[in-house]
């Protein structure tokens, strides 16, 4: 009988127990007991003395423990104690393991973006690079040399930083051509788009088709990148000249008024060393109109200009990328026009403007030539045609 | 009732005159060298440093006292035979263990509460040192720990050797206090997907004793507002999960043979 | 009226996890009087001290069950049994008063009524001059008589006394014995173990033999003693050789033992014959007296065979 009533006690008890877990994981939420790990010990050194001899455990635990409160609360860190628990906290996880490759890998991500810290961030991470032992390690002086380049933009640290992690095993290509972007990216575009234009070459050679594509891809960006500085200076200067108006999206206003060309020959005015950029970048013609519509690339140049009186960014397209965008359009108005003419037979289409005044195209307009001229109705043929073709 | 009582309190003359309290001594020099050194050394981090030590001391102590008497406790009895006397008066299983827990548990409060006394004393002569409400309520929330540790200390020492349940012992005090990691975990799996072994992670942390919930010895030293910490539900948590424990002792113990 | 009834107790112990099992205690039967010193016999491994942690609960019957006082047993059952323990160890860091005061308040004494009886029997185990002495301290007796002592605080009509003298120089023993004899003016039954048969011979009144966890008999000492066969012993100083002869011939069972024969005879008519012959002849009678057997003797008739 007492044996009965202390057994349904004990599950009346477990009841009770269980319940009050949950109403303390509940509370967990506001409060996690894992934040305590940042405010241990600030003397690495002595950790490790304490650790024992078990120093890999240690640091074992205190990672996991600290993870998780990356996990929990990672938005909530700015002030200047929680950069100390931080500092602490790496510290401690390297010193107790140098090789511990993730440890020095999120230090310099934690102190990067939670603590705005990025020097720190680099010299923590090519510390751990340099670390007796990580030398197989390419990761973290990648890391080490992205920052010096994203964050710090000290392009000559970070190239140095890639290329010496691009020596290390299992590296993968990409690292390289970081430090090549380095050059670009500090002014040097010519050494940059000599490496690529290489990188290429030895991709196309070895039937490397994603690194081809890849060169291409950069040697484009670069391409775009130094093409719109030009771009923008001869906006300003047509502007100056127009009462205040922006040229045109299509780039005929800039080339017809002179501006491009204007701003270019300034621009190599003052420093003619870069004659050679505009050299490469118009395959050695300096013809200016190249340097806008003849480029393998598919990405779009971009620049500021005034449509309807607001300002906005229009990109410019290549020629060939014009050219499909036109026979797109033709494409499209000829089967517009077929439509109009079927929807009322006997009715023949006079101009493509009468397609756009039907009920059900009101709301579409008109589309432009792409490539600067416009677009008519043959009524002979009856086809859509292009005239005033410029080019 | 008086049973229970007068076992504990033999229990625990037991413990004076088997010079457990001799543990203080050990903890006063301790204290007094760390506090004479670290005013030296800790340039105007006297305060953090005492506690700290303090704090720890009483905990590393405590454990202990709780460890070493708690295992040898009921096998003692079994080993001398003095339990035939005590079963031989009448006394049931359930009084012999809660005497033994109650007495026990004494012993331990009284240990550390002289050791509170001696780094209050410490704190005293320590310049820049003082004794706050977030001191005291750590040594408070401390004793809980202490009490769930002696239930297990006496559970596994009802039918174990007083080696194995050492060992056993310490093994749930480091599982309790990483009882934390293991519901992280679980959220964490739960999060990836991996839904059974989340539960399974999950019931697992329910049978085990947070112990976390009492340690706030890092919060104490950086002098951290103690009002987040303040709640019934650890000591509530302590003092069920004790019940719970001594519940199951006694019955499993008034099932066995005596030898 | 039987003061404690056992009835069919049997214990079998589990030796290990895939060993056999051992049983230490078979279908025992056995009442024992109100009032009476009932001796418990049996060599070592018998099962008397198997029964006796049954009957304190300390152990659980695998089967049969006993009643004390009318009560079964395994009810909650308040103090009716004294026990004294074999080779009693008791807390070594009590004082011999502290110990019997800790017990009042185990077995539930009045506060008033516990300092009275502390005091009380200290003088009746003669211990007062020791009370303030550890027990960790105590001399082996001093120790037995404290335990006794314990087993008497609440006045139990039953006392479960196990192996009370072993380990105690003479001296020890007539202290307990003398004890125990004044227990039993006041009435108070005495379950007795012992393997030590000259203690049980001259204190119980009644006697169990036990032998490998089996009753092997219960009868009175008298009755034991009856069963055992009797005659005449005789011992001559240096008998002549024609003499030692004719009595090596009729003896039951003669030796020399330094210079002197120790003869048994069955028969007394025998015996006294060559008793006269002896004297007549001028030899030197050191001894001449009815033989009267011991429980030991029974004892080993009764357990040797089957031990063989």
């Amino acid at each position: 009988m007492l044996r009965l009533i202390a057994t349904v006690l004990l599950g009346l008890l477990i009841v009770c127990y269980v319940f009050l877990q949950d109403s303390i994981i509940e509370r967990r939420q506001n409060y996690r007991t894992s934040d305590k790990i940042l405010l241990v010990a600030d003397r690495p050194a002595v950790t490790k003395a304490l650790a024992l001899g078990f120093d890999n455990m240690v640091a074992d635990m205190m990672w996991i423990r600290g993870i998780q409160y990356f996990g929990g609360n990672f938005s909530s860190l700015q002030d200047n104690d929680k950069k100390r628990g931080f500092i602490n906290l790496f510290e401690n996880l390297t010193t107790l393991d140098p090789n511990f490759i993730a440890a020095w890998e999120f230090g310099g991500f934690v102190y990067n973006e939670a603590c705005k810290d990025p020097q720190l961030a680099v010299d923590f991470l090519s510390r751990g690079g340099h670390q007796k032992g990580n030398e197989g390690n390419w990761k973290l002086l990648f890391d080490a040399g992205f920052i010096s380049f994203f964050s710090l933009e000290q392009y000559d640290k970070a190239k140095e930083l890639f290329l010496e992690a691009a020596k290390r095993p299992g590296c993968p290509p990409y690292v390289e051509r970081m430090a090549f972007e380095m050059d670009y990216a500090s002014g040097r575009f010519i050494a940059a788009w000599r490496q690529y234009v290489q990188y290429a070459a030895d991709a196309e050679k070895n039937g490397d088709t994603v690194s081809l594509d890849i060169a291409n891809d950069k040697l484009d960006t670069i391409y775009i990148n130094e093409v719109t500085i030009h771009l923008d200076n001869a906006t300003t200067l047509y502007r100056v000249k127009n009462d205040n108006k922006y040229p045109s999206p299509d780039m005929h206003e800039l080339l017809e008024s002179g501006a491009l060309m204007e701003a270019v020959s300034d621009f190599l005015e003052k420093s003619p060393d870069q004659k050679s950029v505009f050299e490469i970048l118009t395959g050695g013609t300096m013809d200016l109109r190249r340097l806008l519509f003849d480029r393998k690339g598919q990405s779009p140049l971009r620049m500021l200009v005034s449509q309807d009186g607001t300002e906005t960014v229009v990109s410019f397209k290549s020629r060939a990328v014009l050219a499909e965008e036109q026979q797109d359009a033709i494409r499209n108005l000829q089967q517009m026009a077929e439509h109009y003419e079927g929807t009322e037979p006997g009715r023949p289409l006079e101009k493509l403007e009468d397609i756009f005044e039907q009920e059900w195209a009101t709301n579409i307009p008109m589309p432009k030539e792409p490539l600067g001229g416009e677009f008519y109705w043959d009524t002979q043929d009856r086809q859509v045609k292009v005239r005033n073709m410029q080019w | 009732m008086r049973e229970i009582a007068a076992l504990a309190l033999n229990t625990f003359r037991e413990a004076i005159r088997n010079k457990v309290f001799y543990i203080i001594f050990i903890f006063a020099l301790v204290l007094m060298a760390s506090s004479l050194v670290f005013t030296q050394l800790a340039l105007g981090e006297q305060d953090r440093v005492v506690k700290h030590l303090g704090l720890s001391a009483i905990n590393i102590f405590g454990l202990l006292l709780a460890m070493f008497v708690g295992v040898n406790l009921v096998h003692e009895e079994l080993d001398k035979r003095t339990i035939y006397l005590l079963l031989a008066t009448g006394m049931s299983r359930t009084q012999f263990i809660l005497g033994k827990f109650f007495g026990l548990f004494i012993t331990v409060i009284v240990n550390v509460l002289l050791m509170t006394l001696l780094l209050f004393i410490t704190i005293g002569f320590t310049q820049g040192a003082t004794i706050t409400p977030s001191l005291v309520y750590a040594i408070f929330l401390y004793l809980f720990e202490v009490m769930v540790i002696i239930a297990i200390a006496v559970l596994f020492s009802s039918f174990s050797t007083p080696v194995l349940s050492a060992v056993l012992t310490f093994m749930c005090w480091i599982i309790g206090h990483l009882a934390e990691d293991l519901l992280t975990f679980s959220e964490r799996l739960e999060k990836e997907g991996s839904l059974a072994l989340a539960k399974l992670l999950h019931w697992i942390y329910y049978f085990l004793p947070n112990l976390e919930l009492f340690n706030i010895k890092n919060q104490v030293a950086y002098q951290e507002s103690i009002m987040v910490f303040v709640t019934w539900k650890a000591p509530a948590m302590a003092i069920l999960y004790t019940v719970i424990l001594l519940t199951i002792t006694s019955l499993t113990f008034a099932k066995r043979d005596v030898r | 009226m039987a003061i404690l009834s056992i009835r069919g107790l049997s214990k079998r112990y589990n030796t290990g996890l895939f060993s056999s099992s051992v049983d230490a205690l078979k279908d025992l039967t056995l009442d024992v009087e109100e009032g009476e010193i009932f001796g418990f016999l049996g060599p070592n491994g018998a099962g008397k001290t198997t029964t006796i942690k049954i009957l304190l609960r300390i152990i659980y019957p695998t089967a049969g069950t006993a009643f004390i006082i009318d009560r079964e047993l395994g009810d909650a059952q308040p103090h009716q049994i004294g026990y004294m323990p074999e080779n009693p160890y008791f807390y070594r860091f009590l004082s011999g008063e502290e110990f019997l005061i800790f017990h009042a308040q185990l077995s539930g004494m009045p506060w008033r009524d516990v300092n009275r009886r502390v005091d009380e029997l200290l003088e009746m185990v003669g211990m007062q001059h020791a009370r303030k002495l550890r027990i960790g301290n105590y001399s082996k007796g001093m120790v037995t008589r404290i335990g006794l002592a314990q087993a008497m605080l609440t006045d139990p009509p039953l006392i479960l006394m196990d192996e009370p003298m072993s380990g105690l120089d003479p001296i020890g023993r007539i202290e307990i014995r003398r004890i125990i004899m004044e227990l039993r003016e006041r009435k108070k039954t005495i379950f007795f173990c012992s393997h030590i048969l000259a203690d049980v011979e001259t204190i119980c009144e009644r006697v169990a033999i036990l032998n490998k966890g089996q009753l092997i008999k219960t009868a009175t000492v008298s009755e034991m003693l009856s069963e055992v066969a009797s005659g005449q012993r005789l011992v001559l100083h240096q008998p002549p050789e024609s003499l030692a002869e004719k009595i090596r011939n009729a003896a039951r069972e003669a030796k020399d033992v330094g210079g002197r024969l120790v003869a048994h005879f069955d028969d007394k008519a025998t015996g006294d014959e060559l008793c006269r012959e002896a004297m007549i002849a001028g030899v030197q009678v050191d001894e001449y007296a009815p033989e009267r057997g011991t429980l030991e003797d029974y004892f080993i008739r009764e357990i040797g065979g089957k031990n063989a």
